[in-house]
């Protein structure tokens, strides 16, 4: 490495910070299969190149920094204490016993320590304190020892595996920072599940490994050591080196008989020493850790996509909802009785209460009032008509908009990231609180227009509607004899209305303006209503767009990591 | 071992009852309840019918733990010979092994538990034999190893034992998998739990006793309220009588089994009781009452009352009329018949059960309901639901609004055979008869009055001298006749409108009444039903739950 990388070595450490600015930015919110898994790997590969990466690409030649870690209980602490050959870390009974990590570095090393070279997210302890002072675990203390050679330092981590999930993670972080892991076991926990699953991690990602098999009992040293190295072997691993300790009584201070430690320390002092054989060991971890970001980058990249597919689903089923609801309305309001009555109410507020009044004499209005009086016993019934007609749109509307909430919500729920939403905004299920008064004034709106439309239609037919609103009634009366000649012909709907003067009226109407002309108003008046109930749908829509713009799905997340990963890759 | 405990239970529910009742609220809540707790429930309620069937009263007791942690040693140990293999390769054990103590071989109760290794332990001393007889002793796959069918056979077998021993050791007595997926996962059956610290040799008594307290610490955390630790040393021998001696109380007390499956039914009714809520909502009147409203509009209702008060004038004209004009009845038109809601008459002229004529013509013409009406129907019926749906967890209350689904195209149908299958008529009332008979009175008079004077102008004619008609004041008394017949016609026609008037509107009343009823009953069973059937079942599965839940402590 220290030639390949050296060569080119601010164009990858460009590239790769590049790669780490963008994972800043990356999210999966929604709660999809692959997110959970996208989410580790993110939270991991930032881990990785914040605390390996980054720092070993800016300074080849820092010192070795070697991770001691392990199950809880294999001795992890007694090790690295027996290895320098004094208390250094705690040890003792009580599981877990390491929380907080300790650093043992050579003094001429501390500067590669000190600052926040690596671990940056961990803070720094220094000085004399007691291994038994009270552990924090957002620090790592740092240990001056002599019994270390320069270029070397050994990390004790907590454990992999206990019951105290704040070490299990802090130790997968330390682990991923290591250029070197010492892997603790013992004779009763090598085939243990949940460190070999870090070891297949490690095996995957080319990390340089050495294996401790601890307390092994002197009996049974060789049975367990070839089996360790059979599975090793198996893993992909057979090249780590496998340093056994013998199950043995501790000395005074809690330390290891030194021939039990010696072969490691000689392995690790050689390593200190041979300048050639860590630039190997970095390298092999450097290149493995470069080489693994494709895969994991591409898992991102994947998972992003999903995320936009997912996304575009949920926006899609809503508008869907909302498309249905508006062609609800629109066949609802086509069948014609709705419209015509419409028209046929405008246009009576327009010849009859509104204007007609204004301007026709007042000696005529007495006679046509007493006549209408005489022969109907009241004035024609524009308000019942107009009242009903209004809340009989308004109905329509405000249903709609709600089975159009509960259908998009509905189809949201089929979907695993849908129904977290749902459950999010329980609101969306049903139309907006304000929907109502809001319809009301819509369609109140939409009437005051249809009464400009007849207006302006039926401006020049005014004196022939005047002429025979006079004889509206003379005119009823004979209608009603052709109606009750015809009887057989009318069809169930009308006959519903002729009950009252609205089918007088309209045929009136129809008499005045012909039948294709309120046949035209009445498609206009429906345009109108349209165009209207459109623009609130589109109003209620945007309740869950805003629920959608909420989740921030960066869209070119996927092209950007794919993108980053691909200029590393063209650095190295 | 179910009837000899169920006294000694005192007030809790007896075991079958709890079972049968975790199966109901299963079958009750349906897909409302989370399926993974609802398909465990339903093993579980079939496990205590399995065990509770099979015979012999042992007791069955689980070495259960990580590799290397001792259980092999340690069931030798117990067992007295050297039964299961031992060694240092890890993992050892792959395959259960039993160890059945007494003269019963339990043969059964092992293929229940599908463990096939078998050991008879018979010729041990008389008084251990005598205080563990009726023990099966399992030696179970370790749950920690690389090698995942011992993990997935120890969960097996873990599921079917009475007594669990957790064989834990200095070294692995804090890791995650023994507390977090095996000890907290079954912290609800504590009564049958016993924590054992093996390998007690490889430690000073001093460390020991911590390791014991930390222990004990831990096990409170999974949830067990008195964590029960013995310290043994298979190695050794040292706590293992200690152990023996724990195993023969509970296999003398008899209870094992049947705590082990009340602490199972308890838990898997507790596990699911969070998904039902504690009442069900009041759903009512309201919500109800308008949805009557709008099936009402939608059914036409009000123009099949428009009709009939124009029917009942016009009935009425022809009974109560002025008699000279109530020809032109003939003209008027027929409002009901128009909707096809007439009265039938057989040949014999005698009105039958217009009902049942209409019902055989199935349906009437009223119009259909606009989409205004269909949408106000729409709104009220998920009104409903959503009163309904108030308060009940997430599940439930999909249910109930899917249940008070908007009605389909086949409502309108429904309804108008509601109406068509509604009397819509009533007798005719008596004033009509009074008002026809002095109708036709004062018209005879008229009558009378016009022929007397055509006698007296024929008899003019024809030259009769008649005597002089006698008058009232200066009025002739045909005249009398003839203009105070019409007048009096005339008026009585002015006050039978006025009567036929608030007649129409009684008779309105009345039938608006019957109608509601009508609709009434068509929203019960397209929607009220439907959403009641859904709260039952919840309360059902509620019920049956407290009841399994009683089950354990």
């Amino acid at each position: 490495m220290t030639q390949t990388v050296t060569a080119q070595g601010d164009g990858l450490l460009d590239a790769v910070s590049a790669l780490r600015a963008q994972l800043e930015s990356v999210g999966f919110p929604l709660e999809l299969r692959d997110a959970g898994v996208a989410r580790s790997t993110r939270l991991e590969l930032v881990h990785q190149l914040d605390d390996y990466v980054l720092p070993r690409l800016r300074s080849l030649d820092a010192p070795l920094l070697c991770v001691v870690g392990g199950s809880t209980g294999a001795g992890k602490s007694t090790l690295i204490n027996s290895l320098v050959g004094h208390v250094v870390t705690k040890s003792g009974v009580l599981r877990p016993t390491t929380s907080a990590p300790v650093l043992v570095h050579h003094p001429e090393d501390e500067r590669w320590f000190l600052d926040e070279r690596v671990l940056p997210g961990l803070g720094r302890v220094t000085g004399d304190i007691s291994p038994d002072a009270p552990q924090d675990a957002s620090c790592v203390r740092l240990v001056q020892s002599t019994a270390l050679p320069p270029g070397l330092a050994l990390l004790d981590a907590p454990d992999i595996d206990s019951v105290v999930s704040a070490n299990r993670d802090l130790a997968a972080q330390l682990l991923s920072a290591a250029d070197l892991w010492v892997f603790v076991t013992t004779a009763a926990r090598y085939a243990d599940a949940v460190p070999w699953t870090l070891l297949q991690q490690a095996s995957e990602r080319g990390t340089s490994i050495a294996i401790v098999l601890d307390r092994a009992p002197t009996a049974a040293v060789e049975e367990v050591r070839v089996h360790l190295g059979s599975m090793l072997r198996r893993q992909g691993l057979g090249g780590a080196p496998i340093f056994t300790i013998l199950e043995s009584n501790l000395d005074r201070d809690g330390l290891l008989p030194p021939l039990q430690t010696e072969r490691l320390r000689g392995w690790l002092a050689d390593l200190a020493a041979d300048a050639h054989a860590r630039a190997g060991i970095v390298r092999q971890t450097l290149t493995g850790a470069l080489d693994s970001l494709d895969a994991r980058v591409a898992t991102l990249a994947d998972a992003s996509t999903s995320q936009v597919k997912a996304l575009e689903t949920l926006r899609h089923d809503a508008s869907t909802a909302y498309a249905d609801a508006s062609r609800a309305v629109a066949s609802g309001v086509s069948d014609g009785t709705l419209l015509r009555g419409e028209v046929l109410a405008r246009w009576q507020e327009y010849v009859g209460t509104g204007e007609f009044f204004r301007q026709i004499e007042t000696t005529v209005s007495r006679v046509r009032d007493r006549v209408t009086a005489m022969l109907k016993g009241q004035p024609a019934p524009t308000q019942p008509l107009g009242e009903a007609l209004h809340t009989g749109a308004a109905a329509l509307v405000i249903a709609k908009a709600e089975q159009a909430a509960a259908q998009a919500t509905q189809s949201w729920r089929t979907l695993a990231c849908g129904d977290a939403l749902a459950d999010a905004h329980p609101d969306l299920a049903s139309a907006s609180p304000g929907l109502t008064p809001q319809v009301e004034r819509v369609v109140r709106d939409w009437q005051d227009q249809i009464l400009d439309l007849v207006r302006t239609e039926g401006k020049d037919r005014r004196t022939t509607a005047k002429i025979l609103a006079y004889g509206v009634n003379g005119v009823g009366v004979i209608l009603i004899l052709v109606t009750f000649a015809s009887t057989s012909g009318l069809t169930g709907a009308e006959a519903g209305i002729a009950g009252g003067s609205a089918l007088l009226a309209q045929k009136l109407l129809e008499a005045i303006f012909g039948d294709e002309a309120v046949r035209k108003l009445a498609a206009k008046a429906r345009q109108l209503l349209v165009a209207r109930v459109e623009e609130l749908y589109d109003a209620e829509l945007a309740r869950f767009v805003e629920v959608l713009d909420g989740v921030a799905v960066p869209r070119e997340q996927s092209r950007a990591l794919r993108s980053v990963a691909e200029a590393v890759r063209v650095a190295r | 071992m179910t009837t000899s405990t169920t006294a000694a239970a005192g007030s809790l529910t007896p075991l079958p009852t709890g079972a049968e009742a975790l199966l109901a609220a299963v079958s009750a809540g349906g897909d409302q309840l989370p399926a993974p707790a609802r398909d465990q429930a339903a093993a579980i309620a079939a496990r205590v019918a399995e065990r509770s069937r099979i015979a012999g009263g042992h007791t069955v007791v689980a070495l259960a733990g990580a590799t290397g942690s001792g259980k092999s040693s340690l069931f030798n140990a117990l067992v007295g010979a050297s039964v299961a293999e031992v060694g240092a390769r890890r993992p050892i054990t792959s395959t259960p092994h039993a160890a059945v103590w007494g003269a019963d071989p339990g043969a059964e109760l092992l293929d229940w538990l599908g463990v096939g290794r078998r050991h008879r332990v018979v010729d041990v001393a008389p008084e251990i034999f005598g205080a563990l007889g009726g023990l099966v002793l399992l030696d179970l796959p370790d749950f920690d190893s690389r090698v995942v069918e011992h993990r997935s056979e120890a969960s097996r077998v873990l599921d079917l034992v009475d007594l669990f021993i957790w064989v834990t050791d200095p070294q692995k007595y804090a890791d995650a998998v023994l507390h977090d997926e095996f000890v907290a996962a079954r912290s609800a059956l504590a009564a049958v739990t016993i924590v054992v610290l093996n390998h007690a040799d490889a430690l000073t008594p001093a460390g020991l006793r911590q390791c014991h307290d930390d222990l004990v610490r831990l096990l409170r955390a999974d949830g067990l309220a008195d964590p029960e630790v013995i310290v043994t040393s298979a190695r050794t021998g040292y706590g293992v009588p200690q152990l023996r001696q724990r195993i023969s109380a509970v296999v003398a007390g008899h209870t094992a089994a049947e705590d082990r499956l009340r602490a199972d039914v308890g838990a898997a009714a507790a596990a699911l009781r969070a998904s039902v809520a504690d009442t069900e909502p009041e759903f009512g009147d309201p919500a109800s009452a308008r949805l009557v409203d709008a099936l009402s509009r939608a059914a036409g209702v009000p123009v099949v009352l428009k009709a009939l008060e124009q029917d009942y004038i016009r009935e009425s004209v022809g009974h109560t009329g002025w008699v000279f004009t109530r020809w032109s009845r003939a003209f008027s038109p027929e409002p009901l018949k128009r909707l096809r809601l007439d009265r039938v008459e057989t040949r014999d002229g005698i009105p039958v059960g217009e009902t049942d004529i209409r019902a055989v013509l199935g349906r009437s013409s009223i119009p259909p309901p606009s989409p205004a009406a269909r949408a106000d129907v729409d709104l009220a019926t998920r009104e409903v639901g959503r009163s309904a749906a108030q308060g009940l967890p997430k599940l439930w209350a999909r249910a109930v609004t899917e249940a008070a689904q908007p009605a389909g195209a086949d409502l309108h149908d429904e309804l108008d055979r509601a109406i068509v299958g509604t009397p819509l008529r009533a007798p005719a009332p008596r004033w009509w008869q009074v008002f026809d008979v002095m109708q036709w009175l004062v018209a005879a008079v008229a009558v009378a009055g016009l022929l007397w004077y055509l006698v007296l102008a024929v008899a003019g004619w024809l030259q009769f001298a008649l005597p002089e008609v006698s008058r009232w004041g200066i009025v002739p008394y045909p005249f009398v006749m003839l203009g105070g017949g019409l007048l009096a016609g005339l008026l009585l026609t002015a006050a039978a409108r006025v009567f036929s008037r608030a007649g129409a509107r009684r008779r309105r009343a009345l039938v608006e009444g019957r109608l509601r009823t009508a609709i009434a009953a068509v929203a019960e069973r397209r929607v009220i039903d439907p959403v009641a059937r859904v709260l039952a079942r919840h309360r059902l599965a509620r019920e049956q739950l407290d009841l399994a839940r009683s089950c354990s402590h």
